[in-house]
């Protein structure tokens, strides 16, 4: 193996006594992750035929069901997989296929499969399929009604077919069964691009079923501008579906937009209601994407990365869906990155990844009183090696971080926080 | 011998640069063998990735300005993973930008890459650092655009020993 480009090495054989200076340099001695932070390093997962598990699969992402049982999707050599582990992620029942035929799925931190659990017992899964084209895919979808022994062959969601970006999935129910997805689409750049015209991003669509996944309602447009390369975030109250995401408001300024999907509401004309004020103007991609959940009262728990002027870092925030603004927020100190928030009731969890230059620390924070007072952040959980975006996850109220490391694997680490 | 030479001389000259492109491991220790082969020369150092629109857009404005560059004035680290090698390749013989020296992130833990190169920076991209010639440097995220790139050649040309 050497370092020259494939596609040139015909044209390269003929002259190749002179090129020792482009071989020669082999490919570092460590295993290939196929694109990300995916991936591992157990000695389990380097062999070829390594089976499927969350240990070895790619972005394992986890779900409870309504019965406390642990649910995982990852992603290994173009399947997805659905595992269930029924003792809190010591053992795993075998993973079950969800798409027989294999697709380039995308499969990094921030655009990854997402599943979901009804309270019925369903699961629905979604994914972003790589497809030929720059930035190019398709938002896909199946699910299971008999607890994850078969799934139904994927659908592509989004209805605009062309070979151009709809990635970055994000799904939430709502509390009447209903399923949304939201996701980023290039569509309307696209034809701002055949029309000659400059468009700023790319814009959030979403589709909704009401029919447990059985079939998609025509893709709605939330806004205009959103920013293309971090992931969005959605989730549910009393009232529907909300959606966090990084949006481009005028000129370059990539702070963040919250709006509720609500298919009786027509797109967003002009600027999309202003959830976080950093003054991050960057002509780039930040590849950070917030997080949320919606408590019982209106209120939208936050938390961010951002460079701006006004703030920087990580910030936790609270946003008051009710009179449209953010009432508190709260800078998180060290390089913190990658953050998630989960709130019960009046409980909040912040967590987090921080690297202090040799491991990378998992680290929490939490509040009793809906976000006004803090505990000091403790680190959960360490790693001597590349690592994946921490999930918050609760069963009831235990709390719980979900967390993969190229060195450990997967594991469930318990927040017990002080009472 | 002296006429093949000079032939193969011909030959090589014909061809485009992209030829040239030699992908490099970056991992621990990567930025000081950079630093230190530039000892006393300004140079510009660019963070890049193929999911991130805003790079092609930068590579578009090196392409542009790509002869303006001697060869040890660019570097380039794409952080897309070994695993992205042969599409990173393509990309920068698309752009004519192989000829300078390229880097690809090589080491399965991009933190610790990330924080060698500087603690502060969390991986948004475009990244790009001005060095100068005492290697005082000023990192930018976002997409240089081309004001700023001729801006610093002028001047570090002004600087450039000669």
């Amino acid at each position: 193996m050497n370092w020259t480009a494939s596609t040139l090495s015909g044209r390269l054989t003929a002259l190749g006594f002179l090129l020792v200076l482009s071989v020669g340099q082999s490919a570092t001695s460590h295993k290939n992750h196929e694109g990300g932070e995916g991936g591992n390093r157990l000695p389990a997962c380097q062999a070829s035929s390594a089976l499927p598990s969350a240990d070895c699969g790619q972005t394992p992402t986890p779900a409870f069901d309504s019965e406390g049982r642990l649910w995982i999707v990852f992603v290994q050599h173009g399947h997805l997989y659905v595992t269930r582990s029924d003792d809190l992620g010591h053992t795993f029942n075998p993973p079950r296929v969800v798409n027989r035929i294999p697709e380039t799925i995308y499969s990094d931190g921030e655009n990854r499969p997402k599943l979901a659990t009804g309270p019925d017992g369903a699961l629905y899964l979604s994914w972003s399929r790589k497809i030929e084209g720059p930035y190019a895919g398709d938002i896909r979808f199946s699910r299971s009604l008999d607890e994850g022994n078969r799934f139904s062959e994927p659908v592509t969601v989004n209805d605009h077919r062309a070979p151009i970006s709809h990635r970055f999935d994000s799904m939430g129910l709502d509390n009447q069964g209903r399923i949304f997805i939201a996701w980023i689409d290039k569509r309307d750049l696209q034809a701002a691009k055949d029309a000659g015209e400059i468009y700023a991003g790319a814009a959030i669509y979403y589709a909704m079923s009401d029919d447990r996944g059985a079939s998609f309602a025509f893709n709605r447009k939330l806004s205009d501008h959103s920013c293309e390369c971090c992931r969005v975030a959605t989730d549910a109250d009393e009232n529907g579906v909300v959606a966090l995401w990084r949006h481009i408001y005028p000129v370059n300024l990539r702070d963040h937009a919250i709006a509720r999907l609500d298919p009786d509401t027509p797109p967003i004309e002009g600027l999309p209601p202003r959830a976080t004020d950093d003054g991050w103007v960057v002509d780039g991609c930040p590849h950070h994407g917030p997080d949320l959940s919606v408590d019982d009262r209106q209120k939208a728990h936050l938390i961010w990365f951002s460079q701006g002027d006004k703030n920087s870092g990580v910030t936790y925030g609270r946003f008051d869906l009710a009179n449209q603004r953010l009432d508190f927020q709260l800078p998180i100190k060290g390089r913190a990155s990658h953050p998630q928030v989960l709130s019960i009731g009046k409980q909040v969890i912040a967590a987090w990844k921080a690297f202090n230059g040799e491991n990378t620390e998992l680290m929490v924070m939490e509040s009793h009183d809906r976000g006004e007072s803090w505990s000091d952040p403790r680190t959960l959980a360490s790693t001597a090696s590349g690592s994946d975006h921490p999930f918050l996850i609760a069963r009831d109220r235990e709390v719980f971080v979900s967390w993969q490391t190229l060195a450990e694997g997967y594991r469930l680490v318990p927040v017990a926080g002080p009472q | 011998m002296p006429v093949l030479m000079f032939l193969l001389a011909l030959v090589l000259a014909a061809l485009p640069t992209a030829v040239w492109a030699e992908l490099k491991p970056f991992s621990q220790g990567s930025l000081e063998q950079i630093t230190e082969a530039r000892a006393g020369q300004p140079f510009l150092l660019v963070l890049w990735s193929m999911d991130c629109p805003p790079c092609m857009k930068e590579m578009g404005h090196l392409q542009t300005l790509r002869n303006r560059f001697e060869r040890d004035a660019l570097v380039l680290i794409s952080t897309d993973g070994l695993a992205n090698r042969e599409a990173v390749e393509t990309i920068l013989a698309d752009f004519e930008l192989g000829g300078f020296e390229n880097w690809l992130f090589a080491d399965d833990f991009p933190e610790r890459m990330r924080y060698q190169i500087d603690p502060d920076w969390y991986g948004e991209l475009p990244r790009s650092y001005h060095y100068d010639a005492e290697h005082q440097r000023v990192g930018t995220s976002g997409t240089l655009n081309p004001e700023t790139i001729r801006e610093w050649l002028h001047r570090t040309t002004a600087e450039t020993p000669q």
